[in-house]
């Protein structure tokens, strides 16, 4: 049976331990209320993905140049000879 | 006449900030125009300013906003302000701006705005283009106007209003003037609807009727908590410290900059909405909670019985409960909420005004007139 600290971990969070705290309680309340959904019979109904009736809308597939690599790498927190950068991933 | 613009900074304007409000996108900025900004702008209108309407928008989610306090922080372009939360129609009447565009996907703005003496517009769903608009909740998702006049409103409707190949999901049917069309480009129909919210004597047509969906009203907040946390939390996973976005400082490693970077850049309702998320679509829960509010969704939206009626109106000041009892201010609030929910889970159009709100059908081809023809107060 998992857990909210679980559910962090799957969300890529790691909260300081006040907050988990908070935030749980929160959780167990507002999932508590999913119950009310038992309550309702859904047999037989299809899931409503899109409230569209419409295929997704694909252009020509022609490559196009949206962005140069300085434009892709302006909002980069953090950039090294025209690279994302990023930690060692290997030791 | 040309008007002039405040813009949620959820929607980019190139070389602007766009923070979404959040500190995570605090430094961002947008590398494009929105589509919405490009026909804004294309029409004459001016772009005076930029406000936060919470992190992501999810304001209301979790109820906190019902009390239709949702404010909204400005920043005006080429001068500071501070950031202090000031209520919408104070943000509207002390700036230059005729109308703010924002996403309001969950329907706490039009609440707000309401309750402030202003007018919400909310598109139909696939109406008028994302592309520029940072993504919360893709399946509800759409910019709407908010306005002193709902009659700039809609003239700003008509602007922004029009298929854009750029948004993967939209109706294709709809030509640059914003009308419903035919597969040959023709208006399929000029049928003239009208509404009377207003008159003393309510006109036969608009005797109150209870509605078949008003049996899921009591589970609508938990199925749009739900289907909005799941979807918040896959957009949100694109924030990882890399590409764009906050990075923390002093991590250990790829996975600890993931996890430092967004447990310090969001915001706690972001942070339970993401938690949820996971939880909602986990393996073992998916079916229970995910899966099922898919369905719920279906059955709420088939149940609106648009063959018998057009447009659905809940006039805030005279409704009753099942006894007939006038309600207490917040169960009408609470009410004029509901509907404002259901049209975000139904994709419908909705206008919210201080005096009652209107949700109407999309499922006729003319029905982008009829929500014009309201006749409001």
């Amino acid at each position: 049976m998992r857990c909210f600290k679980d559910y962090e971990n799957m969300a890529m969070l790691d909260l300081p331990d006040s907050e988990r705290v908070r935030l749980a309680a929160r959780f167990d309340e507002i999932v508590g209320g999913f119950a009310a959904l038992d309550d309702y019979d859904t047999d037989g109904v299809s899931p409503l993905v899109s409230v569209l009736d419409v295929n997704n809308v694909l252009r020509e597939d022609v490559a196009v140049k949206l962005f140069t690599r300085d434009e892709v790498l302006a909002n980069a927190p953090e950039k090294h000879d025209g690279y994302f950068q990023v930690p060692a991933t290997i030791d | 006449m040309s008007y002039n613009a405040i813009l949620d900074s959820s929607i980019m304007q190139k070389g602007v900030p766009a923070t979404a409000g959040s500190k995570m996108l605090a430094d961002f900025i947008s590398p494009i125009d929105a589509t919405v900004v490009t026909r804004l702008e294309a029409a004459g209108v001016q772009i005076v300013g930029r406000c936060d309407v919470g992190e992501f928008g999810v304001d209301g989610l979790f109820g906190s906003s019902v009390d239709g306090k949702t404010g909204g922080q400005v920043h005006c372009l080429g001068r500071t302000q501070d950031s202090v939360p000031v209520p919408l129609s104070c943000l509207l009447a002390d700036s230059e701006a005729d109308f703010i565009l924002c996403n309001d996907y969950i329907g706490a703005i039009s609440l707000a705005a309401a309750k402030q003496g202003l007018y919400y517009i909310h598109p139909t769903y696939g109406s008028v283009s994302r592309y520029g608009l940072i993504p919360a909740v893709s399946s509800m998702d759409q910019i709407g106007v908010l306005c002193k006049k709902p009659v700039v409103g809609f003239e700003v409707l008509k602007m922004i209003t029009g298929f854009d190949s750029k948004d993967g999901v939209m109706i294709q049917r709809i030509n640059d003037k914003g009308q419903m069309t035919n597969d040959k480009g023709q208006m399929t129909n000029n049928k003239e609807y009208t509404a009377d919210a207003g008159t003393d004597e309510p006109s036969p047509c608009l005797k109150p009727r209870k509605r078949d969906s008003e049996k899921y009203s009591e589970i609508l907040p938990q199925i749009m908590q739900i289907l909005c946390c799941a979807e918040i939390g896959n957009n949100i996973s694109r924030y990882d410290g890399i590409k764009f976005g906050y990075r923390a400082k002093g991590y250990n490693g790829l996975h600890e900059l993931y996890t430092k970077s967004r447990t310090e850049a969001f915001g706690e309702d972001i942070k339970l909405a993401a938690v949820i998320g996971a939880m909602v679509l986990s393996q073992e829960n998916y079916m229970r909670y995910y899966d099922k509010a898919m369905r719920l969704r279906r059955l709420i939206r088939d149940s609106l019985e648009f063959d018998k009626y057009d447009v659905i109106i809940n006039d805030k000041g005279q409704m009753t409960n099942d006894k007939g009892q006038e309600k207490s201010q917040t169960e009408k609030w609470n009410s004029f909420y509901n509907l404002l929910t259901l049209s975000r889970l139904c994709g419908l159009p909705s206008l919210a005004t201080p005096e009652g709100v209107y949700v109407a059908n999309t499922g006729r081809d003319d029905i982008l007139e009829a929500q014009l023809l309201c006749n409001m107060k």
